[in-house]
Parts: structure tokens; sequence; C-alpha cells
């Protein structure tokens, strides 16, 4: 199989050993790489119910099939870990160069077990492998730690908040962030600072002609996209500020309203206007929507829209300063804007409330650059802050508005305007994520406009997606590729009688993608403009990709994350959202307008072949080729 | 006066934010613009419109009538990502 060293490298942290991970080239097939390769490792590997602090615990650092091409998008790579946040399988996604480097050094993947004893890192250089003493690296920041580890050569690191074991700590990567699930607090359990690598191994092509031909076709389908050549360079992801506060999908007031009246101080206009230095973007990647922005001085990564919105309108911050500023400190302690952010706005309602006199209020900035500090040290009130809303609610009341699922605080996108994303966030492997859950908002308002307000056809969609994006995140290719899947007539048009008439009927498509999930063989066929990534696999590796196998590949790894997660002790009542979402009216005067999850969730378990407890059954698992 | 305001590709490819129109329909609001400002007609006409809040659709969205006060909202289309 060309396209893959072959080779997953197995480090053990107690006993020093260094070997090879036993995969079988099979499994690249069945599976492409990622997060999906991970969840089989993690499957295979663990036997029990483990803690994400158990010794037993194993990362797992993955890239795609793609890497390491010249595709579009693909230098991705994948941490895959127990979480300390759910204690279920998480997976974090991170751009950089980091993969490529991992490839060039002779290996598609690192497997890490055990505990050191002193904080070590791992250097990797053309598949010599060596653990090193980073007691020297202690404390530093995560760009500190970068320049301390020296050279031109792909690295991902913690900083103190991952050697404090934060429970939302991320892995960095040159400045991108592996942020989400706190994979960083089980490098710093480990006592594992960070890994370094580079190589001078070459890529090997199946068709090489053939993959050029079509991948100068892909990259030109991307620029021409109004979504992938226009708005997200120009505007970055921030870009979708101003619709979503229209649309009643941003979350502000700890998802108390779905609009925030301050939106245009926080907006991508605003940022593009205001901060903007330059476009960056991640190697091999066309679209270029990183921004570089300015903060105490220096030019560095700008934030994203999930950081615009949970650091700003779901905490009523309209200082976009502040956000940028707090962006940067957050990537250099090595903790997830995200949870931060979500856990903050529970923080400030609580003691609005007053449950918790903490002295955090909404719409005051003032300390939050210090509490980032002092959460990644674990200091004073940032040590309670440290854990998460679901145990800070646990401790002090409020689970109703704590805005999490299964342990992981929700995205930025307010469900309430827009059902498959609720679903998506209930059924979420890794729990509150809007990419693991299908990312429906983009069909439901910021791409297509497809009412928010029905479920009819949510749960079928919503699987569609999830299982598309599973399989693309497991390439190795960046999910923003899948936008060319939204045809650019309707995404330009909005207003015209076919555009409109195609998003009313889309809902009754839920059903006809619901067939095609459980009759997946009709699509035994490649489309190369709606969906290149199969083609390019096929060209890059030789395995006979289409359609049909990409999103069955998806679709197995879905089921086989399901799977270490019941073992991780997940029921189907976990399945859920916070009270707030599904009780409280997001608007008084639209009886619509929160997630009625009830009228889904039956649907989508059926649609997935699982049982009514939510465990897939012995037929999908033997379909899939999974043995449970 | 009317207050019409741009986000998205409108907004950056005319770096403009928003102005005032007088009062009418929204068709006349984007007769207006299209002579005072540098965005075609056509980039308004395709637009998503929001007046005050509410989303208009349709052939009437052009009807829709703007008195003092009002909030115009003219969005490209193209917010994914």
């Amino acid at each position: 199989m060309n396209g893959i060293t072959g080779k997953v490298l197995r480090v053990n942290l107690t006993t020093k050993e260094i070997d090879l991970y036993p995969i079988d080239v099979r499994d690249y097939e069945l599976y492409l790489g990622g997060k999906s390769l991970a969840a089989k490792i993690i499957y295979d590997s663990l036997s029990k119910k483990t803690d994400a602090y158990d010794e037993e615990n194993m990362i797992v650092v993955t890239s795609g099939v793609l890497t390491g091409s010249t595709a579009p998008c693909s230098s991705r790579f994948n941490i895959s870990t127990i979480s300390p946040l759910t204690g279920l399988l998480t997976s974090s996604n991170c751009g950089g160069n980091f993969a490529l480097h991992l490839k060039k050094a002779g290996y598609d993947g690192l497997v890490i077990t055990g505990r050191s004893e002193d904080f070590v890192y791992i250097d990797i250089l053309d598949g010599e492998v060596v653990i090193k003493d980073a007691t020297h690296l202690k404390g530093l920041s995560t760009s500190e730690t970068q320049s301390a580890m020296g050279g031109k050569r792909g690295k991902i690191v913690i900083g103190p908040a991952g050697e404090n074991k934060v429970r939302y700590a991320a892995v960095i990567s040159e400045e991108r962030a592996a942020g989400r699930g706190g994979v960083g607090a089980v490098f710093g359990d480990k006592r594992l600072k960070g890994v370094i690598a580079s190589g001078t191994g070459k890529f090997s092509y199946h068709n090489k002609e053939n993959f050029k031909k079509h991948n100068k076709q892909w990259i030109n389908l991307l620029k021409k996209h109004p979504i992938t050549g226009e708005q997200l360079p120009k505007l970055g992801t921030a870009g979708l500020v101003s619709m979503m506060h229209y649309k009643n999908l941003l979350a502000t007031n700890n998802y108390q309203a779905g609009s925030y009246s301050d939106f245009e101080m926080v907006s991508g206009e605003a940022l593009r206007e205001e901060e903007l230095i330059k476009n960056k973007g991640c190697v091999t990647c066309p679209i270029q929507c990183g921004r570089v922005v300015n903060a105490y001085g220096k030019a560095v990564k700008g934030p994203e829209l999930e950081t615009l919105g949970l650091l700003g309108a779901n905490i009523l911050n309209n200082d976009l300063k502040s956000i940028i500023n707090l962006n940067y400190l957050c990537d250099e302690y090595g903790i997830d804007t995200m949870t931060f952010g979500g856990t903050l706005a529970h923080v400030m309602e609580l003691n609005q409330k007053g449950m918790w006199d903490n002295g955090l209020e909404f719409n005051n900035t003032k300390n939050l650059e210090d509490l980032v500090k002092k959460i990644s040290l674990r200091e004073g009130i940032g040590d309670e802050l440290a854990e998460g809303s679901k145990r800070v609610s646990e401790k002090y009341g409020g689970t109703d508005f704590a805005m999490h699922v299964k342990g992981m605080e929700i995205a930025a996108y307010e469900p309430r305007a827009a059902q498959g994303m609720g679903l998506g966030y209930a059924t979420s492997n890794r729990g509150g994520c809007h990419l693991n859950g299908g990312y429906m908002v983009v069909v439901e308002g910021l791409g297509l406009n497809v009412s928010g307000r029905t479920t009819k056809g949510k749960a079928g969609l919503t699987i569609f997606f999830q299982d598309l994006m599973e399989a693309v995140s497991a390439s190795g290719n960046c999910i923003f590729t899948t936008y060319a899947i939204l045809p650019e007539f309707l995404v330009k048009k909005p207003n015209h009688f076919i555009t409109r008439l195609i998003n009313k009927l889309v809902p009754s498509f839920g059903g006809l993608t619901g067939f095609l999930h459980n009759n997946s063989w009709l699509m035994n066929f490649n489309l190369k403009t709606l969906i290149p990534q199969a083609y390019s696999i096929k060209q890059i590796t030789g395995v006979k990709m289409n359609i049909n196998k990409l999103v069955q590949a998806g679709e197995r790894s879905y089921n086989l994350e399901r799977l270490v997660n019941i073992r991780q002790g997940l029921e189907g009542k976990d399945d859920t959202l916070p009270k707030r979402l599904r009780k409280e009216l997001q608007r008084e005067s639209d009886s619509l307008s929160k997630v009625r999850l009830e009228e889904m969730l039956s649907t989508y378990y059926k649609v997935r072949g699982w049982d009514s407890f939510g465990v897939p059954t012995d037929k999908r698992l033997k379909k899939l080729g999974i043995k449970w | 006066m009317v207050t019409a305001k741009f986000f998205g590709m409108i907004s950056v490819d005319n770096n403009l934010k928003n102005i005032s129109v007088n009062e009418g329909t929204v068709k006349d609001a984007i007769k207006e613009i299209a002579d005072i400002t540098t965005i075609n007609k056509k980039q308004l006409e395709q637009a998503v419109i929001v007046v005050n809040n509410e989303f208009k659709e349709g052939k009437s969205r052009f009807k829709t009538h703007l008195k003092s006060g009002d909030e115009l909202v003219f969005m490209s289309p193209v917010c994914g990502g």
C-alpha cells in the first residue's frame, strides 16, 4: 500500500521500551488513519474501563493516508486518549506541520503508554527514537518549550496547564492547538512535555499522474468555491459571527440567548478591519483561514470563531482586544479556549445567581487574563475552574445550566435554532463538539438555509455528515474541504426559487440519506468534484476507494468510538443536552425554540443500527467488520 | 432615515459597514445604495436581506416598506465556515 510508512511507533514511558505497534495494513483501508485508526488501536489495546490518569491509558498520535501528499489541507494530525473531562474516548485534531514531519521521520503514528518518573520528551529523527530529559523545560510556555527544543522540526508540546493536569489542557504545535478533551492533561500525567520529529522519508504514490491531475482540479474547486475561496480566506472562521447573531445561533450569556447586541464589536468583520495583520494557513492549504493579529506587541495567531463566540458573546464580552489576548495566553499556557469560555460562563452565572461568590461577572473582563495563569497553575479559584463546568456544577449546583455534553463544553453554536446541531451535540462521541456532531448548523442557516426549527429528516442528515466528516478527518484532511459538497449555486443565490425550493425539500431528503446509510452499496462510485477525498485516496494508496467505502469507513469509526465509550460506561441516557437547551425556550415568541431531542433520537438510533439503549447491534457490527 | 448595514463579503469587498438611506421600499433602498456606493445592484439583490431582525425572502422582499429608524441588513449569502 502506498502513501503510508506502515509503521506505528510505540513508546512505554514507564519501562522506556521502544518498539513498533503491531498494525495490520488492512486497518489503513478500513480506518484511513487519524482519529479512526487511533480508535482501533485504543479499542484493541484497552480491555477494560480505564481512567484518564491510569498508567494504562494511552496517547495515540496519528496522521492520515493523505498526509505527506500534496492533497489540499492534508497536513492535519489527531491525538486520541481517554479524556480527563469526559472519561470517554476523546480525539483532538490539529493543523500545522507535525504530521508531515512524523511521517518523514518514518512513522504514521505514535502510541505512548506508561508514565515517566520525571518530565521527558521524545525525539524522533529518521526512525531513531530517544527519550530525553525535559526537566529543564518544566514550567515553560508552549512557545518557549518549542524554541528550547530547537530546530525547524515538527513539535507537539504542553504548557504549564498540561503539567498541572488542568482537565482541558491542550497540546500545541507551532501556534495550532489540539485543544479539546484535555489531551494535554494526559501528556502531563505521563510527564511527557512533548514530541519532536523530523526526517528525510519520501512519500510514495500509487498513481502519481492521476493524483496530480485530480489534485489540480480539487485545488481549483476549493479556490473557486464561495466559502473556501472567498469567505474563509477573507474573514476566517470568525466571518460567521454576524450571520449567527441574526439567525439566533450565537451562544450568548451562557446560552440564555442566541443573539448578542454587541456582536459587531467582536465579529469577523471587526477582526479584519481592526486587528488583522495577514492571513496564515497550514502546510498544503490553499484556503488560509488563519488570522495573524497583534497581542502584547507580538504577531500571533488570532482567535477562531469558537473562541470569539465563547469568550465574547457567551460571557457578554464586547472587547475584541481582550479576546485576542485571552486566546494568546490560553495557547501559551496550553489550555482549550472553548472549555475555558464555557466554564467561565457557567461560573459567572453561578455568581450572578448567588450560588457561588467567585467574583466573576458577565460583561466584565477584569482579571480574566490573570485567571488563565491561575487556572494553568491551579492557584486559588483557578484550581476549581481547572476542573471544567461539569465538576464545578456538581460542587456548587447549576447542573441545568452547565453547558456541556458528557462532560465536554459545547461549541459556540446555539442549537435551539438548529435542531440537527442539537442532535449532533447530544450524540457526538467526544461530547459537546460541533464537528464530531456533524456540523449540521452549516446546512441549517450558515451555508444553506434549511430550517433549523424542524426536526424532520435531521437524524438521517446528521448521521450522513457525522460519518463523512469522521472519514475526512481520519484521512488527514481538513474538514473545511467538505464545504465543496454544498453546491456553489445554492450558496451564492439564496433567494433564487430553486435554492429556496431545495432548502424546503432537504428535510425530506433525511429519509433518503438514512436509506443510503443502510444501502451504501448504491454509492459504489466516485464523484470527483463532490467528494474529492475518495478519488485522491484511491490514487495515493491504490485501495479501491469510492464514496461508499469512504462513508462506511466513517460509520465504522463512529461505531468503534461508541464501543470504546460503552466500555468506559457510556449509556444511552448520556446522549442528551443540558436542561436549558431542552426545556427553556430560546425565544418566548417561538414555541419551537428548544431542542426537541425526543423527536429525533430514536430515529437516529434506528438508522444507525443501534438498539433502544444506544448500543450498536450485532448485525450492524458484523456488517462493519467489528468484533465486540 | 433608515440604517443600512453590510456584513460578510459585501462589507469587505466594498469597505463599507453602514450608511443611512431614505424611507421607502427595500427596492428603493437598493437603488439608492447602488447609486451612492461601489456596491452593484445585483450584489444587493442577491444578498440575504434582514429588516428589523426579520429575514425577508422571495420577490416580495423588495416591496418591504422601510420607515425612519428601521434597520436594513445586507449579508453576503456566503457565510459558511
